[in-house]
């Protein structure tokens, strides 16, 4: 061994480790927190009962029991380094001779698990599941030859199929590759098939499930791709231990590659633009305004869900009237985005109702939300908000409810404990929410409805605010000029104003005789931007110097409906 | 004579200043029990009413019931019982009553425990009180003398959502299922033949919905049903099912085909919620104006009525009778079902729509056919919703769905009426330990029913049907 490959088989894992804990912990830490907001993790015997009893429901148990701990994403991120190791180690462990070659092939199966979890829906409970199976081949392994091993080496497949699903089979085919009796490694791969027909006979799901496995994705309807990917390669890799042939430098040559090719791959079936999304969508949850109006300010954003939430949160810090169009706008989808038969999307406009005072609609949304989860669980962030609606709506029995399941978590267990549905916070949402009018929702008439709702407590500013920035994403400027006069300022905000000087001059033909209340320097910008429009400039002479007026908004974005 | 007879008590019943029963849950005690079975009216063959007590020091209560001579002990908080002795103890009683006190109550209580038996177990769905979109639900039987339930069919079985069910007089071999979604038909098992069916014809404006059984099996009567869902805004309501239009058909068995008429099927009538009378000659359902979409949900306020139909022939009446003019005190019925024994309707009555699960002031409401007396049953009514009831084949007790737990999740109850009129304190279904069972439960029982044995469907058969989708066509026939 030459001694840069010594070095190098010495301090890859390392790198290895590391290198997965930085890129989940640091470039894709959304993604983990995503994970855990979609997961409501209960230490009951019911829980760990209703998907331990069905074929791969132990590994998918434990990978949730894991997932849990994204609750803080340096954790995660710890935790699937760590998941990604062992399946490094214990696949060169299956190798007799532990050569270079070996050291560098058996980081290609880890290397696709990695891929995987970069899906959002990757799940834990697919590395896990090979770990117990290449602990198990190990542990047959181990045993001496006789009797003894060969009833263990088939006892073991029905038994794996159980904790790990039809994954079981890649245990008979590396089983098979040590077994001198090829008739029992035929047996065993012969039972590994036979396993999910026979669980046809035994477990009510659609037979599929049984045969692909349904606990390796988080979305059960899509066939879990990369978690037979990463078995084939973990069967190859394996296999390959008897086959490769030793010449020298080719050790170093497979290092090399998958230095090269790993980090490509790795950010190929990453989603760095769905990431970003989530990361406006934690800060959100996190209640962080200041970092998402900054992350805004530092690139902006054309998605509605992440615009959504930029819009909140300069809602919270009371800047909405007068920032908005700091920040490039999307239309109005991106104040409140309609409805989506998704598992978060509809979370983004929910916090914004709930903090609204439209309790009714942030509590379906939520439970739509919830009910949309893919893999048909609850999540522990969605409980906590539905005890919060339901308390805030009175409805304290529900509220119990749903506190006493986050009672059985281990994140959410403490918050549970010191819920009170009589805290201020509750209280004020009931002194602003609706009281006296009742009208079904509807996205259409939302400006209208955040008006009513104005209405009946004046002191809801925001929704106010919101009702106006409805009629100014979507130009309609009537009802804005209308409700222009219901609050009064101590300086007319300043998307207000350039809204109302495009309507006095639409109306007027000059700006002579515009109100006092019209900043003189947004007057005479206005006056520019006028000019510069009836010269025609190009639209990017246009978003250079006025892209940050309503102005610019109401001439050049065209939104459209999501 | 009988018609006008009908209209006339109904109306007065109704107009009569009604004050919601209060009564029968003001049971007052120093130590709640859940669930609550003071003085509750049991069969002999059900399930031990294990119970809680819900108060402080509990966990050194001593309960003791006493039927003649026989005694049982039980200490602290979680009443348990040991399954042998309560079925002597309760076969003991049948006919009287097991006296239960307890010092941590303050008075003495009982249960009654009526000579009339009840079916072999309940058919539900089991679904989370929704909007929407849907997650994990399915049909279940449960076993009433015993805590076992299982699964009928659950939608980890194939894609989509399981709907309405039906059974025939509680019969076990003859069940009817809605799917939707993208594997949406209607599975019908009628004896030995299982398949799964196209509802959807060229003359009907939606898939089948609500169904009920001929009692013949020779037809089912079906809905067709147009329905939106609003969501309100206000903390006291969630949602509403509006309907943009319905009809009744009813499907005959011989010939493949739903039958129509103008009286049930007409352009200017939604009508709805059918059901036969025990001698399958008569056709109830509930009927509005057709609204052509106009007006709010509020306005939706259905009356009784029935039609004639000749099981020989298939012919459905002419002549659309009102039973009950709800509309004229401005109320809404739903889901009318006849006792088996041709007696009662038992209806719910609400303020308005056709979907009371979702008002509060839903309630129980019993129609006398022989006298046409029409009365809320107080004994069973709460302050939240009651609906979804169904009557045991004896027609002596009747399940219903009850939102009185904590407003939200519907929870099957059970209650006894007697030749007389009387109707017992209904007791919540048993469950081994059902303080946690309830609380950890986030699904409501939605159309509980009875059933005389246990299941027969093969579902592993008709969630391949379901996924193959080979469907049966509804065919259809105008009678007009």
């Amino acid at each position: 061994m030459s001694k840069i490959t010594k070095y190098v088989c010495a301090l890859f894992p390392a790198l290895f480790a590391v290198g997965a804990f930085c890129f989940f912990a640091f470039a894709y830490p959304a993604h983990l927190h995503m994970k855990e907001q979609l997961l409501l993790f209960q230490f009951t015997w019911d829980y760990f009962a209703g998907i331990a009893a069905y074929p791969g429901g132990f590994a998918d148990w434990c990978g949730r029991f894991l997932t849990q701990f994204c609750y803080w994403s340096a954790l995660g991120a710890f935790i699937i380094a760590a998941l990604l190791l062992a399946v490094r180690q214990l696949t060169l462990s299956l190798s007799d001779s532990r050569s270079e070659v070996d050291q560098a092939l058996s980081f290609i199966p880890a290397v696709a698990l990695w891929m995987s979890l970069c899906h959002e829906y990757g799940v834990f409970g697919l590395p896990v599941a090979l770990i117990i199976i290449l602990l198990s081949v190990r542990l047959v392994r181990r045993m001496p030859e006789g009797v003894l091993r060969k009833v263990v080496t088939l006892v073991a497949v029905p038994v794996l199929y159980m904790l790990c699903g039809p994954l079981a089979i890649v245990y008979a085919l590396l089983v098979l590759k040590d077994e001198k009796n090829v008739f029992i490694g035929i047996a065993a791969i012969g039972l590994a098939v036979i396993c999910p027909f026979a669980a046809r006979a035994i477990f009510p799901v659609r037979p599929d499930y049984l045969l692909r496995g349904w606990r390796y994705f988080f979305d059960p309807e899509q066939f879990p791709v990369m978690a037979w990917v990463s078995a084939g390669v973990l069967v190859a890799v394996v296999w390959l231990q008897k086959l490769q042939p030793r010449e020298k430098g080719l050790a170093l040559c497979l290092f090399l590659a998958i230095l090269a090719v790993s980090p490509f791959a790795i950010v190929k079936s990453s989603k760095f633009d769905i990431e970003e999304e989530m990361q406006y969508g934690y800060m959100v949850r996190k209640q962080n305004w200041d970092g998402i109006i900054a992350k805004a300010g530092r690139k902006s954003t054309n998605n509605f869900l992440s615009m959504c939430a930029v819009n909140h949160a300069l809602s919270r810090k009371g800047e909405l009237a007068d920032r908005m169009f700091n920040f490039l706008q999307v239309g109005p989808e991106g104040l409140l985005p309609s409805f989506t038969r998704y598992h978060d999307q509809p979370i983004y406009a929910a916090e914004a109702y709930w903090d609204l005072g439209m309790i009714n609609t942030c509590q379906r949304y939520y439970f739509e939300s919830q009910e949309a989860i893919p893999d048909q669980q609850k999540s522990a962030r969605y409980y906590q908000r539905l005890a919060e609606t339901n308390a805030v709506n009175e409805d304290f029995a529900v509220s119990q409810k749903y506190k006493d399941a986050l009672l059985t978590t281990l994140f959410y267990r403490k918050w549970a404990k010191n819920f009170d549905p009589q805290a201020p916070e509750y209280v004020e949402k009931r002194d602003i929410r609706f009281h006296h009018i009742d009208a079904p929702f509807s996205q259409d008439q939302v400006a209208q409805i955040l008006g009513q709702l104005y209405l009946e407590n004046r002191s809801n500013k925001a929704a106010y605010h919101y009702a106006m920035a409805e009629f100014l994403l979507s130009k309609n400027l009537q009802p804005f000029l209308q409700a222009l006069g219901m609050e009064k300022y101590e300086a007319v905000p300043q998307a207000y104003q350039e809204a109302f000087l495009l309507l006095f001059v639409e109306r007027n033909h000059t700006l002579e005789g515009i109100p006092a209340a019209i900043n003189p320097k947004t007057a005479s910008r206005f006056e520019k931007f006028v000019n510069a429009l009836n010269s025609e400039k190009s639209a990017e002479y246009m978003q250079k110097h006025f892209g940050d007026t309503y102005w610019f908004y109401y001439y050049y974005v065209n939104y459209s409906e999501k | 004579m009988k018609k006008s007879l009908y209209l006339l008590v109904a109306v007065l019943a109704l107009s009569a200043c009604h004050s919601r029963s209060t009564s029968v849950f003001d049971y007052q005690s120093d130590c709640p029990i859940y669930p609550d079975y003071f003085d509750v009216t049991v069969p002999a063959n059900i399930a031990p009413l294990n119970f809680s007590y819900l108060c402080e020091g509990a966990d050194k209560a001593v309960t003791t019931f006493t039927c003649g001579d026989m005694t049982v002990t039980i200490k602290g908080a979680d009443v348990r019982w040991k399954m042998s002795r309560w079925k002597k103890m309760l076969q003991a009683a049948k006919g009287g009553e097991i006296r239960v006190s307890s010092p941590i109550i303050g008075r003495d209580w009982s249960i009654h425990v009526s000579e009339d038996d009840i079916d072999y177990g309940l058919n539900y769905r089991l679904i989370e009180p929704g909007y929407e979109v849907y997650s994990r639900m399915g049909i279940y039987e449960r076993d009433l003398s015993t805590f076992k339930e299982s699964c009928i069919l659950g939608n980890d079985q194939f894609y989509g959502c399981v709907n309405c069910h039906e059974h025939n007089m509680g019969n076990p071999d003859q069940i009817n299922l809605h799917i939707r979604g993208p594997h949406g038909c209607s599975v019908i098992q009628n004896g030995d033949d299982v398949a799964i069916y196209n509802t959807m014809t060229d003359s009907t404006i939606s898939f089948c919905a609500f169904c009920y059984w001929h009692p013949t099996s020779k037809y089912l009567a079906y809905s067709t049903n147009k329905s939106q869902q609003g969501f309100h805004l206000q903390k006291e309501k969630i949602l509403e099912v509006n309907e943009a239009d319905s009809d009744v058909q009813i499907y005959n068995f011989e010939t493949g085909c739903l039958m129509g008429k103008e009286s049930v099927k007409s352009t200017e009538w939604q009508e709805t919620y059918p059901s036969f009378s025990p001698d399958g000659r008569t056709l109830y359902f509930t009927r509005i104006p057709a609204r052509k979409g106009a007006g709010s949900v509020t306005t939706l306020k259905y009356n009784l009525c029935k039609v004639s139909f000749d099981p020989e022939t298939g012919e459905i009446g002419d002549e659309v009778t009102v039973l009950i003019d709800a509309e004229a005190e401005g109320k809404s019925i739903a889901f009318p079902r006849p006792s088996y024994d041709g007696r009662y309707i038992m209806y719910t009555l609400a303020d308005y729509g056709l979907f009371p699960g979702w008002h509060h002031e839903a309630d129980l409401w019993l129609l006398d056919l022989r006298t046409g007396e029409t009365r809320p049953i107080d004994e069973v009514n709460s302050a939240d919703s009651e609906t979804f009831h169904n009557w045991s084949t004896n027609s002596r007790w009747f399940v219903f769905g009850s939102r009185r737990d904590d407003g939200l999740f519907t929870r099957p109850y059970i209650a006894h009426i007697d030749g007389n009129d009387n109707v017992g304190r209904p007791f919540m279904v048993p469950q081994k330990d059902p303080r946690h069972y309830y609380n950890d439960l986030f699904m409501s029982y939605n159309l509980p029913e009875f059933v005389t044995g246990p299941y027969t469907l093969d579902s592993r058969k008709v969630a391949k049907m379901i996924n193959v989708g080979k469907k049966r066509n509804f065919g259809f026939e105008s009678q007009n």
